[in-house]
């Protein structure tokens, strides 16, 4: 299971590689809660395979790709019918390797119609009139909604197991998920201060999931002190009168030149004598919620500790 | 086939009997064109009305106007490249419905219409490309094949060759005669001279004189009307030559 | 190059013919046609004849619409204005559609009844159109018709723009964004039925201006002497035009080029006289929608190709191409 590579700089920038290339020696680069995390859930799918496998299942198709990975996390294999192109995207998708192993969907009306399934999830931004399609041709739909908290993720994870027709392993996941998030570290003052950094100066503020994973690791988010309550832009002024220590970033694309590093560089920035940290996350952990974010909330935790310490 | 005409332009009335080929001459800017305009009831007039065969022309319905009235336009624009013989044929567009196809009696005009306005030999080019004296004809052309009682030709001969101007000027006399009647604005005092019936003179907006060219053509109303002075003679061929400005 | 008007519309009316069928018979996954037109027949609900009849076949009727209502459009605004380069697009009622369709998905995803979305767009091109009218006033000339179909445009443009703005989160600007592109895929029967009455109501009302537009081949005035009033017949294809395009956009979203190339590609078969144009134009923008919306099914590409985007993908150098030669020809 991957975490995220960080960076450490004092007067030069420099920056590890994201954790795409670290892939091949992820086992050495762990950190140790989400690989209890991994076993967790690999020991819990044993448990429950047997059982799941006497009820009548219900067959799933999604069209989403938060909903992919729900899915996966929470069904059986035989149960999934299709999932979205996206579900094998190495940069969207947490769980892109395992989705390789089932066929996938463009989202058209006609593919799932063919499919069977007892059951669509679709998008709350899925397209309207394919939604509307399946619906009308009397296939069952449920829509996931767009997280935007953490508690959402939960609510989330719940729904899904639920439709899925397995409540308890969705009510365990949610339980150990509270568990990790109770057992944070409560953060101490002086907060270090961040701005999450998409391209475009976008970012995300309080009322986010990337807003609380910040929260939750102890950091206090730029974006909260410029006015940005959930999704917003964030200008390089406000970055400079506000003096970041890091910039979170996780950028879609991977192996480009990031914008949070362009971002570092900037001649304003230089100027004013500021250096932030850059720390990085994988897309695939934050594009969608799941267990992976409080995995996230971890290490986060992690390189505000090391931020601290250095 | 009457039409007559009152108050127009500035108090102007106008009168154009059946078998007449009448005149409006003037300088550039006396308003001949306007006049026009407001005769084939294609603008309204502030005040007045003009009266075809007794009825007032905006009165009557556009598509009836049209069969009995064809107005040719100094210059007019071809925004498509449609040849010559479509061009005229358009002018039969006022006796079809919007389905109907063209019937011998259609077809026979149209040739007359080609062949009274010698183009023939332009039926087929594009009419985008004819240089501006085979535009004029082929325009003519077009109003002679929707085979109107009222002609309103402005200044047809205006950019044709001699031979041209002398043909079109038969032309308009020939349509001229029984019912038909034309009115049309002329430069050219000597062709208005010889073959118009009754002219008409307008300045600035005024009418100025009219009746017999040889009154309305006098050299005092010439002096007048273009500040010119003129050499006049003829007998049968008259010709107006200017010779010097006043 | 020399056809009759019959023949011609034969040729186009076959093609559209074999078209739609194709259409229907193709998608990106194989369908057993044959299985799937005896369970039709039979009354059999299968998922065969759900996909023939509730999926393929309003597509293939949607895209038959909207592509004669854009290619009709287009020869009919080109040979309004007396010029081949004005688009149905002109009359700002397509960006009205797309404004209100766009607001509703802004505002009212998932939320609302399915039929909403083509309701406020055709609403949306009926309102571009009355302010128009406002705009322009009754006697207005093509000129000012133009200047305020531009103005509300640009309005519309700038409402899209603002919402794209403001919106909650990238999803939702993507969601946006992409039905704007132009895209037929997954209407159903609702929305043919929808869409038909207002694109007939707009087809019926362009029948029998093909001879006015020929004689406006001589400009206004000449036209006018001819017995076209020229105000009726602006506000006439105006208003047909607003709710044909209206009722496409609603649907199927912005559809680029067709209603520009199309006009300008079949003109040289009918002797460019703008009233032939009109039938055979609107056989050939049915053709080119039907063959561009099989075209994105077949083109193997990992995120699915919006129509729309091939059309103007294909549309815009095969324009250029056309400019370059006509400018050689005429300069």
């Amino acid at each position: 299971m991957m975490t995220l590579a960080a960076t450490m700089g004092c007067s030069q920038y420099r920056f590890i590689h994201s954790l795409y290339s670290l892939k091949k020696n992820s086992l050495k680069s762990v950190s140790p809660l989400s690989g209890w995390l991994g076993l967790l859930l690999f020991l819990f799918f044993l448990s429950v395979r047997s059982v799941a496998a006497e009820t009548p299942q219900v067959k799933v198709a999604s069209i989403n790709l938060c909903a992919d990975q729900l899915v996966l996390l929470l069904s059986d294999e035989e149960q999934i019918r299709s999932l979205s192109m996206l579900s094998q995207e190495e940069a969207g998708s947490y769980f892109f390797e395992r989705a390789r192993a089932y066929p996938v969907n463009e989202g058209h009306a006609e593919q799932i119609l063919t499919l069977q399934p007892d059951l669509v999830i679709v998008g709350q931004y899925s397209n309207s009139h394919t939604v509307a399609m399946l619906r009308e041709v009397g296939l069952r739909i449920e829509t996931l909604p767009i997280a935007n908290s953490i508690e959402t993720v939960f609510e989330n994870i719940a729904s899904v197991a639920r439709w899925v027709g397995h409540e308890d392993r969705g009510s365990e996941v949610v339980e150990k998920l509270r568990l990790r998030l109770k057992n944070l570290e409560k953060p101490r003052e002086p907060k270090p201060l961040a701005a999450g950094y998409d391209p475009n100066g976008y970012t995300s503020g309080a009322l986010s999931v990337r807003g609380q994973i910040m929260e939750y690791a102890g950091f206090s988010n730029v974006a909260s002190l410029a006015g940005i309550d959930s999704y917003g832009k964030l200008s390089l002024e406000a970055i400079i009168n506000l003096q970041p220590d890091a910039l979170i970033e996780s950028p879609y694309s991977p192996g480009t030149y990031s914008r949070a590093q362009a971002m570092s560089q900037h001649p304003a920035l230089l100027a004013a004598g500021l250096d932030p940290h850059v720390i990085h996350i994988p897309s695939r952990m934050t594009v969608c919620g799941g267990p992976w974010t409080i995995d996230v909330i971890e290490s986060l935790q992690a390189e505000r500790l090391k931020l601290m310490g250095g | 086939m009457t039409r007559s005409e009152r108050k127009l332009v500035n108090k102007v009335s106008i009168r154009l009997a059946a078998g007449e080929l009448v005149g409006l001459v003037g300088p550039n800017g006396a308003g001949k064109s306007t006049l026009l305009n407001l005769l084939a009831g294609l603008v309204k007039a502030d005040a007045g009305t003009v009266l075809l065969d007794n009825k007032n022309i905006n009165k009557i319905p556009l598509q009836q106007k049209s069969q009995m009235l064809a107005w040719v336009a100094q210059s007019g624009p071809v925004n498509w490249p449609l040849t010559v013989e479509r061009i005229v044929a358009l002018g039969r567009r006022p006796h079809l419905s919007a389905w109907q196809r063209l019937t011998d009696e259609d077809t026979a005009a149209i040739e007359y219409a080609i062949a009274a306005t010698d183009c023939q030999s332009l039926r087929h080019q594009d009419a985008t490309t004819l240089s501006g004296g085979e535009r004029t004809r082929m325009l003519l052309a077009r109003a002679l094949a929707a085979q109107p009682k009222v002609l309103l030709a402005d200044e047809p001969i205006a950019a044709l060759d001699l031979k041209h101007q002398l043909q079109t000027m038969q032309l308009l006399r020939q349509f001229s005669s029984g019912d038909n009647a034309c009115l049309v604005v002329l430069h050219d005092l000597s062709m208005a001279y010889r073959f118009c019936d009754r002219l008409y003179l307008m300045s600035e907006g005024e009418m100025v004189a009219e009746g017999q060219p040889s009154d309305v053509l006098s050299d005092d109303n010439l002096k007048a009307v273009y500040g010119v002075e003129v050499i006049k003679g003829g007998g049968d061929l008259p010709y107006i030559v200017p010779v010097r400005e006043l | 190059m020399k056809l009759s008007q019959a023949k011609l519309c034969t040729l186009l009316a076959i093609v559209a013919l074999l078209l739609f069928i194709a259409s229907v018979a193709i998608g990106r996954d194989s369908l057993p046609l044959l299985t799937a037109l005896k369970d039709t027949l039979n009354g059999n609900d299968s998922v065969y004849a759900v996909i023939l009849n509730q999926i393929r076949l309003p597509r293939a009727l949607i895209a038959l619409v909207a592509g004669a209502t854009l290619g009709l459009c287009g020869a009919a605004m080109q040979g309004l204005l007396r010029n081949p380069l004005a688009s149905p697009g002109l009359v700002g009622s397509a960006s009205g559609a797309a404004f209100f369709a766009v607001l509703v998905l802004y505002f009212g995803t998932g939320m609302v009844p399915p039929y909403v979305l083509p309701v406020a767009g055709m609403f949306g091109a009926l309102l571009a159109t009355v302010l128009v009218y406002v705009l322009a006033g009754r006697d207005a000339s093509v000129t000012t018709l133009i200047l305020a179909g531009v103005a509300i445009n640009a309005l519309a443009t700038a409402g899209m723009s603002l919402l794209l703005n403001l919106a909650p989160s990238p999803f939702a600007v993507r969601e946006l964004v992409l039905w704007t592109l132009g895209d037929i895929t997954d209407r159903s029967m609702n929305d043919f039925w929808l869409m038909l009455p207002t694109s007939l109501i707009g087809w019926a009302m362009l029948i029998g201006v093909g001879g006015k537009l020929d004689s406006l081949t001589l400009g206004e005035r000449t036209a006018q002497s001819m017995g076209v009033n020229p105000v009726h017949l602006r506000w006439r294809i105006f208003i047909a035009v607003s709710l044909a395009v209206g009722a496409a956009v609603a649907t199927v979203g912005m559809i680029g080029f067709i209603g520009l190339v199309v006009p300008h590609l079949l003109r040289p078969y009918v002797a460019h006289e703008p009233g032939r144009l009109l039938a055979a134009s609107a056989l050939g923008g049915a053709c080119v929608l039907l063959a561009a919306d099989i075209g994105v099914r077949l083109i193997p590409t990992d995120s699915p190709l919006k129509v729309g985007v091939l059309t103007a993908l294909v549309g815009a150098p095969f324009f250029l191409h056309l400019i370059v030669r006509s400018r050689r020809e005429y300069l």
